[in-house]
This record gives structure tokens, C-alpha cells and sequence, in this order.
């Protein structure tokens, strides 16, 4: 099995792939410790603003979580067929 | 779903995804997927009315967990336009959605290599309009990112930094830089009009990119796409790869990140099919039984020729 080549965990213990059921080496390289850290960490999450989608995405849209990367919002949605959908937009007042 | 079989002859993997036969091919503007879900309209792959940058696994995946994955990355919810002509801030945004992508997929297990991708125009096969990209996650280390872990070696060190000191040394075919990213046509280009947008630092991934950085790559990637527009005065096709270290490395107990194995550095390439205003260039007998690409042009009169678009363009 190979091993990664990306950063540490730190930061990112709570991220999930995007495809429901995909294994994570996540686990793996927390048990072993730090490689390496991201370049910026992920800002603690927040609610985005994407009431504008409310009503209109259904389940999908009870289903969102609000998350922080960068200088990004971004909501995890799940799709009537089970495929993964986010949706990314510039936080409020955010700057890169 | 996809099978993966290995051609002992080349020495690389092939992967059936034969359901990818039924996927949707140009659909009329009305009944574009990548749109957003108007009220009132066809419900699309994006169930909302409005988007920024949506990402979302392909329905007709070339790679499927356990063995890999493929996603769709919709710039915007406007279906006109390109990389190009994105607000500047929204190319920006796109860089960090990049690498929150490179972040996730590579921290998966069955993902040894993420490749970001668009292929721009019918030229090169693409079958929706809407500006978009692609991200395959290889359960392997593909053939490319394999050769250029290669040419590190035979070079000792890392190759695209040896490759920038020597293309800015020479300067003939730099198309412009600024203070994080030079584009130029390589010394050794493939394609008519083949162009490579490197980091100046050595940054294995977009990771350990500033956030200034990413801001100038996303300038350098609108200037060039822009500039290529402007060459022909028509849309100008293409395939962009986004090149990174690969995500996985082939030693548990060895170096610490992928720049202290050598591996990587960012850098983006495109490679336009077009060698004139209406002709292409084809992958043909030398090409793809000998490997050798044949050549109709040099790169620094497409150097010069580019550069006289990119001003253009401004």
C-alpha cells in the first residue's frame, strides 16, 4: 500500500470524501503522525449564505453542511442518486 | 462499472468505463445540465437557481470508488463564457476550489494522483459548452506524472524548476510573467501553440501555494486563455492539466512531503490541437506508433505569435 504525500491532518480531521463510501487515508496518516502542514488551515466552519436556495433544492438542501476553506464557503450536498454535489462561493466579507 | 487492464505491451494502464458511451452529447442550450435549475425548468445537475463553483461526482465516471474518482467543476452558473472571461475574483475562488479538491481526493485511499483538467472546444472532444472542468483522482501513478518524476531524476533535482531558470534565461519564448507564475512556450513544445504556466517557488502542489499565488496563477491562466482567444479571433481549444505531485509515494518510511522526494511542482500546461486558424494537428502515424511528435512549427515564432495575441488581448 502506498502511503501520502499530503499534509497532516491537523487542520482537517472533519473533511469526508466527496464520494459517500470512498475510503479515506485520513485515518491512516493521523495514526502516523504529521507529514506535513497545509499551507493555510481551514478557517472554522460558519453558515454561508445560500438562503436564496432554500425551497428549491429540497432534500438536498436540508441536507447541506456549512463548511470554510480558505477564502470559500461551501455546502455538501447529496443528490436524489446518491452522488455527491458542493457548492463553493466567496464567504461574506472574505478576502484570499 | 470501469475496469482497469494493463497493456504489457506500452507498460500502462487502460481503463474501460464503457458506459461513458451514453453520455450526454451537446444538448441544446435549454437542456444544459451544468445550468443552474431555473423555477419552472428542467431540473439540472445543480438542483438550485443560482451558483457560484459547483463541484459534483460525473454521472458517467471514468473512475468510481473504491478505484478512484471523477468529478465535474462548473466555474459558473452562467453558460457563456470561459476560464477567460471569469471575473477575476471568480478564478481566484476556482483556485481554491482546486485545491480543496487536490486536498480531499488525495487524502483518499484508493487515489494515488489528482489530475485537474479542461478540455475547451469540439476539437478535443468536449460534449457541454458550459465552462467547466474535470478532476480525475488515478487509483495509479499515471504515465506523465511517472516521466516527469523521471526527468527529476535524470536532471537531479526538480525539473520544471530547471526547466524555468533556463527558459527565463533564455527569454526567447517567455509569453509574460509576474511575481508568482511565468507562461511560456517550452523549448521542446509538442503542440503549435503549446503553452506552460509554472510557479516560480518550488511548490509541489497548490498546498503550499500563498494565497497570493493562487491569486496570480488564476491572472497568468485568465491572461493566457484570453491571449489565445485573440490569436485566431475565434475560441480557441485546448486541453489545461493541472500538473501536482502525486498524492501518494511509493515509500511508507521514506522522505517526509513530496517536495523532499523530489516529486512535483506545479505547473499548468495547455496543449491547443490547432497548428493554424482552421487546421489541426492529428496524432497520427509517428505520433502515436513511434511516440515522436512531428512538428510544423518552431516554438519561438508561436512564442512570438502569442505574445503579439496575449497584448492584444489586454
Amino acid at each position: 500500500m502506498l502511503s501520502s504525500n499530503l499534509p497532516a491532518l491537523g487542520g482537517y480531521a472533519d473533511t469526508i470524501p466527496l464520494t459517500p463510501g470512498a475510503p479515506s487515508r485520513q485515518r491512516g496518516r493521523a495514526e502516523r503522525g504529521a507529514v506535513r502542514s497545509a499551507a493555510v488551515d481551514r478557517e472554522p466552519s460558519e453558515q454561508s449564505q445560500r438562503e436564496q436556495n432554500a425551497g428549491v433544492g429540497g432534500d438536498a438542501a436540508a441536507n447541506a453542511a456549512a463548511e470554510r476553506y480558505g477564502p470559500l464557503a461551501l455546502e455538501r450536498e447529496v443528490k436524489d442518486d446518491g452522488r455527491a454535489l458542493l457548492l463553493y462561493q466567496r464567504a461574506q466579507g472574505a478576502r484570499a | 462499472m470501469t475496469q482497469l487492464r494493463f497493456n504489457e505491451l506500452r507498460g500502462e494502464q487502460v481503463d474501460y468505463a464503457i458506459h461513458r458511451q451514453d453520455r450526454t452529447f451537446l444538448p441544446a442550450r435549454d437542456h444544459c445540465p451544468l445550468c443552474p435549475t431555473r423555477p419552472g425548468g428542467p431540473t439540472t445537475e445543480i438542483p438550485f437557481p443560482a451558483f457560484e463553483i459547483a463541484v459534483f461526482d460525473n454521472r458517467f465516471p471514468a473512475f468510481t470508488a473504491p478505484q478512484g474518482a471523477a468529478e465535474v467543476v462548473v466555474y459558473t452558473d452562467r453558460h457563456e463564457g470561459s476560464l477567460g472571461t471569469l471575473a477575476a475574483e471568480r478564478a481566484e475562488d476556482l483556485m481554491w476550489v482546486w485545491r480543496h479538491r487536490y486536498l480531499e481526493l488525495g487524502a483518499r485511499e484508493d487515489v494515488e494522483y489528482v489530475m485537474i483538467f479542461e478540455n475547451r472546444g469540439v476539437e478535443v472532444g468536449v460534449t457541454l459548452h458550459h465552462p467547466h472542468g474535470q478532476i480525475y483522482g488515478y487509483p495509479f501513478l499515471p504515465p506523465v506524472p511517472a516521466l516527469e518524476l523521471a526527468a527529476d531524476r535524470r536532471l537531479g533535482g526538480c525539473a520544471p524548476c530547471e526547466l524555468l531558470r533556463a527558459e527565463l534565461e533564455d527569454g526567447r519564448r517567455v509569453l509574460f510573467e509576474n511575481d508568482a507564475a511565468v507562461a511560456y512556450v517550452p523549448y521542446a513544445a509538442r503542440w503549435a501553440y503549446e503553452a506552460h504556466v509554472t510557479i516560480r517557488e518550488h511548490r509541489p502542489s497548490l498546498l503550499e501555494c500563498e494565497p497570493r499565488e493562487l491569486r496570480l496563477l488564476a491572472d497568468a491562466l485568465q491572461r493566457l486563455v484570453r491571449g489565445y482567444d485573440a490569436l485566431f479571433e475565434r475560441p480557441f481549444p485546448y486541453v489545461m492539466v493541472v500538473h501536482q505531485a502525486p498524492t501518494a509515494r511509493p515509500d511508507p518510511a521514506g522522505a517526509a512531503s513530496a517536495a523532499d522526494a523530489g516529486g512535483g511542482h506545479l505547473h499548468v500546461e495547455f496543449y491547443p490541437p490547432l497548428r493554424t486558424a482552421d487546421k489541426l494537428k492529428y496524432l497520427a502515424g509517428s505520433e502515436q506508433g513511434a511516440g515522436t511528435f512531428i512538428a510544423d512549427t518552431v516554438p519561438e515564432e508561436s512564442a512570438t505569435a502569442l505574445r503579439e495575441a496575449i497584448a492584444r488581448a489586454a
